[in-house]
């Protein structure tokens, strides 16, 4: 049996160190690659979320923007905050857009609206929606997560029929 | 077969071309993540922009606001982050149409973010500019 200089087993040694620390190297690489995509695609996902509510939510008010025909709701939808749009003179026909358990729901009726009977729309961290004090501006919050932390982004939409903005 | 293994150089020279390898991947990472939070102030930067016109068509007329890091709005400059610039201008043959341009500042680098321009025409007497 032949017996390994002593340099030759160091010489090993060294090159198993080195292949190890390339191992660890690329696994690293690879779960950090994957925490990154992660990251970056729930990021993205969010952006798309929020900016499809405010965008449906703005462009439902400008449409159905009739005197008198857009409310906000403390019990709307089964004690639920809603904003309710109104699609004609009379009211009957209304959509009512709202926030349960993380998702925004719309609810397009002429009855008394229920959950069980709405559409979900979006995934949303929380939406409130509020008044500007001249109560001529819909002012839509948005809970959205900036940079790690969570702030409130609002969206301005004024009436163009509240207080005469129309002559 | 060579049974002397590796030598200094060697090793030196492997551990050099990972140590570049690790740079450059590092300095993809870092792009990587400035560019995600690149995306979140534009995304909030044309929010406000939008919300600017909006509070112009409501009567309300802040022609300059700064926010701090958090895109909460404050009254003075000092330690604002960004800041939003309305420039409002009469159409020469019909005072009532506006021209209206929203600017972002980001501060810390003196370099506008987002810029908007559009018109709005007055439907009522009461509007200042």
């Amino acid at each position: 049996m032949s017996k390994k200089k002593p340099r030759q087993t160091i010489e090993t040694f060294l090159t198993l160190i080195l292949l190890i620390i390339f191992s660890y190297f690329i696994v690293i690489m690879v779960i950090e690659s994957k925490n990154s995509f992660d990251r970056v695609s729930d990021s993205k996902r969010q952006d798309e979320d929020v900016r499809i509510a405010l965008s449906y939510i703005q462009k439902l008010i400008i449409k159905n923007d009739i005197e008198g025909g857009i409310e906000i709701l403390d019990k709307g939808v089964e004690n639920l905050r809603a904003l309710k749009v109104a699609h004609d003179e009379d009211g009957k026909w209304s959509t009512y857009v709202f926030f349960h358990d993380g998702i925004l729901y719309e609810n397009y009726t002429d009855q008394e609206p229920v959950l069980s009977l709405s559409t979900p729309l979006v995934s949303l961290k929380d939406i409130r929606f509020s008044w500007s004090d001249n109560k001529k501006q819909i002012i839509v919050g948005v809970l959205y997560n900036y940079q790690g932390e969570d702030i409130w982004v609002n969206q301005k939409t004024t009436l163009m029929t509240k207080d005469g903005l129309y002559e | 077969m060579n049974k002397r293994g590796f030598t200094l150089i060697e090793i030196i020279f492997a551990i050099a071309v990972l140590s570049l390898v690790s740079a450059i991947i590092l300095k993809m990472y870092v792009a990587g993540f400035k560019i995600e939070n690149r995306v979140d102030v534009m995304e909030i930067a044309t929010l406000e922009a939008i919300n600017a016109i909006e509070d112009y068509k409501n009567g309300v007329l802040e022609t300059k606001v700064y926010y701090d890091h958090s895109w909460q709005a404050q009254k003075s400059k000092k330690d604002a982050a960004y800041e939003r610039i309305l420039y409002v201008q009469s159409d020469s043959e019909d005072e009532r149409l506006k021209h209206l341009e929203v600017k972002i500042w980001d501060m810390a680098t003196s370099k506008e973010l987002y810029s908007i321009k559009t018109k709005h025409y007055l439907l009522r007497s009461s509007y200042g500019d």
